[in-house]
């Protein structure tokens, strides 16, 4: 009798503690998403592909603490109950106080104002859950609204006056911004095979580009094999490219270091184990989660 | 002698004597330094007449003709004062293009004083980066009581803050034991305090560290054992045979 109730509340215990993880009330619409798990060129790749048509998938950023001293996990369990979760991804590297490297503004409020010379990758997260990659080598961002020319090219990197006007239109605009590693640029690679990151690590990047009817998508990549960030790109352009016929205007870095946080959700949202990070979702500093609406 | 070459606690002395020898090194080669340069007061004023150089610039162009060279030659780049008269001057010659004047002067106090300035930065030099903190950072207040000319001077402070940030990064990836650096520190703790976080990561020691805290040893041996080439791993097994030896040698004794 006390071992069957020592197994109950034993059951009770490990339920309670697995159920917000193993199955959520959300759903979405498999026609949009598709999960997939290919050998390609005796490599693995796991690819998360999202169909933007619609704008029925979308992107949400998070790296700032709220106003009520609630951090980023904290911000992320009370926004995710009721949303149609696809997945949730660490999003840039963090530094050695655990903050996002990189200039970073989440929903206009500026989490670090440092520009790094280290990340070429401007990722604007708009507020319709759209993302968009400014190349900072080029110059040639445009912005709009704020009473702002929008035929003007900012060249954050080079100008102090347009970095400031970028800052000010984020913060009046409640943009989200982080920077990244830039890894792929127009398709073709944007990051030098003598890069500044030798060390050899399983790859998860971001990818956005038109697909073999030339609509937007959206594609989550990971390797597991351990590579280095150059040899992980130019392997994942090429499974791109070639196997799922995919133009890639931009791919950005996504971090599996001290934050390997990844979560994803099957259509019924059940928690699909095939990728997953290897820490907990509150080790991470700053998070991108797709959902469907 | 040979015998005594062969003998395990030669070789227990000789590993510790490395690894004491090790901490010292590095212990003295830490600059602890903490005179921490003085702010300056501000210098008297310098008799420089922008409006001579003026005559001959292009308001329809002034971005491109302004005389940046003479300008930073000549002007007193810590006076506030003379700074809102040269603003002023510039209103006046050129009505109606108040922010493209202060554009200008941004470009004279940002872009164009880096080019002169940048390579007494390229060693690593903290006194000077200080000093550059405590003059940038005195635009950011002016930039609270000058609601005219608030775009200039926060577009100042945050160059020189977003350039001390890149700059002790470019030191850090140069020589990352700078982050044990008394200065080092300082400055990054200042620029942090602003929002200005320069990007230092945690060294591999110090992340092996971490992850032990935190039990994490089924990560630590993926990372060992996929991140690793075979060189590091013979290190580490050699490693872990010297710690285990002696006590495998002080109970052989004991027997």
């Amino acid at each position: 009798m006390r071992i069957q109730a020592l197994f109950l509340f034993n059951l009770f215990l490990t339920t309670s503690y697995l159920a917000p993880e193993i199955k959520r009330t959300s759903e979405y619409d498999p026609a949009f998403i598709e999960i997939s798990s290919v050998k390609y060129k005796d490599e693995q790749f796991n690819v998360i592909y999202m169909k933007r048509d619609g704008n029925r998938v979308k992107a949400k950023y998070f790296a700032a603490a709220d106003y009520n001293g609630n951090n980023v996990f904290q911000r992320y369990q009370k926004w995710s109950p009721g949303k149609n979760l696809i997945l949730v991804s660490s999003g840039t590297y963090m530094d050695y106080d655990g903050v996002p490297v990189g200039l970073t503004i989440d929903n206009g409020v500026v989490v670090n104002k440092s520009l790094t010379k280290d990340f070429d990758a401007l990722v604007i997260v708009n507020s319709s859950g759209g993302i968009t990659v400014s190349n900072l080598k080029d110059g040639d961002l445009k912005l709009k609204g704020e009473g702002l020319d929008s035929t003007k090219k900012y060249d954050l990197r080079k100008s102090a006056w347009d970095l400031q006007a970028f800052i000010k239109w984020a913060t009046l605009k409640e943009a989200t911004v982080f920077q990244s590693h830039l890894l792929v640029y127009n398709n073709k690679l944007d990051i030098a095979f003598l890069n500044p990151s030798p060390a050899v690590a399983p790859r998860r990047f971001l990818a956005i580009g038109k697909d073999e009817n030339g609509k937007s998508v959206h594609a989550i990549i990971q390797s597991s094999a351990y590579a280095t960030l150059y040899d992980g790109s130019k392997k994942a352009l090429d499974f791109l490219n070639h196997f799922k016929e995919m133009e890639v205007s931009f791919m950005i870095n996504l971090d599996t270091g001290d934050q390997d946080v990844f979560m994803l959700y099957d259509r019924d949202g059940t928690y699909n184990k095939t990728i997953r990070g290897e820490k907990e979702l509150k080790a991470a500093i700053n998070l991108l989660a797709y959902y469907f609406q | 002698m040979s015998r005594f070459f062969s003998k395990p606690l030669f070789w227990i002395f000789t590993i510790l004597a490395i690894f004491i020898i090790a901490f010292f090194y590095f212990s003295v080669k830490a600059d602890y330094a903490d005179d921490i340069p003085i702010e300056r007061d501000l210098p008297s004023q310098v008799n420089f007449n922008l409006r001579s150089q003026l005559k001959s610039a292009d308001f329809n162009n002034i971005k491109s003709s302004f005389p940046y060279k003479i300008y930073l030659d000549s002007t007193n780049l810590n006076d506030i004062l003379s700074l809102s008269l040269d603003l002023a001057l510039m209103d006046s010659l050129s009505p109606h293009n108040e922010m493209l004047n202060q554009e200008t002067l941004s470009i004279a106090l940002t872009e164009k004083l880096e080019e002169r300035i940048k390579q007494g930065f390229e060693q690593y030099n903290p006194d000077s980066l200080i000093r550059m903190i405590q003059w940038a950072e005195k635009f950011n207040a002016y930039a609270g009581i000058d609601p005219a000319h608030t775009t200039l001077f926060q577009v100042i402070y945050n160059h020189w803050f977003n350039f001390a940030s890149n700059t002790l990064r470019t030191y850090y990836e140069t020589d990352n034991s700078l982050m044990y650096n008394y200065k080092f520190h300082y400055i990054y703790d200042r620029i942090k305090e602003k929002q200005f976080i320069t990007p230092i990561k945690a060294t591999n020691f110090e992340k092996v560290i971490n992850n032990m805290l935190r039990n994490k040893w089924s990560y630590l041996f993926n990372k060992f054992w996929n991140a690793t080439g075979n060189l590091y791993k013979s290190v580490v097994f050699f490693l872990v045979l010297i710690i285990i030896f002696p006590y495998i040698y002080i109970l052989k004794q004991y027997r």
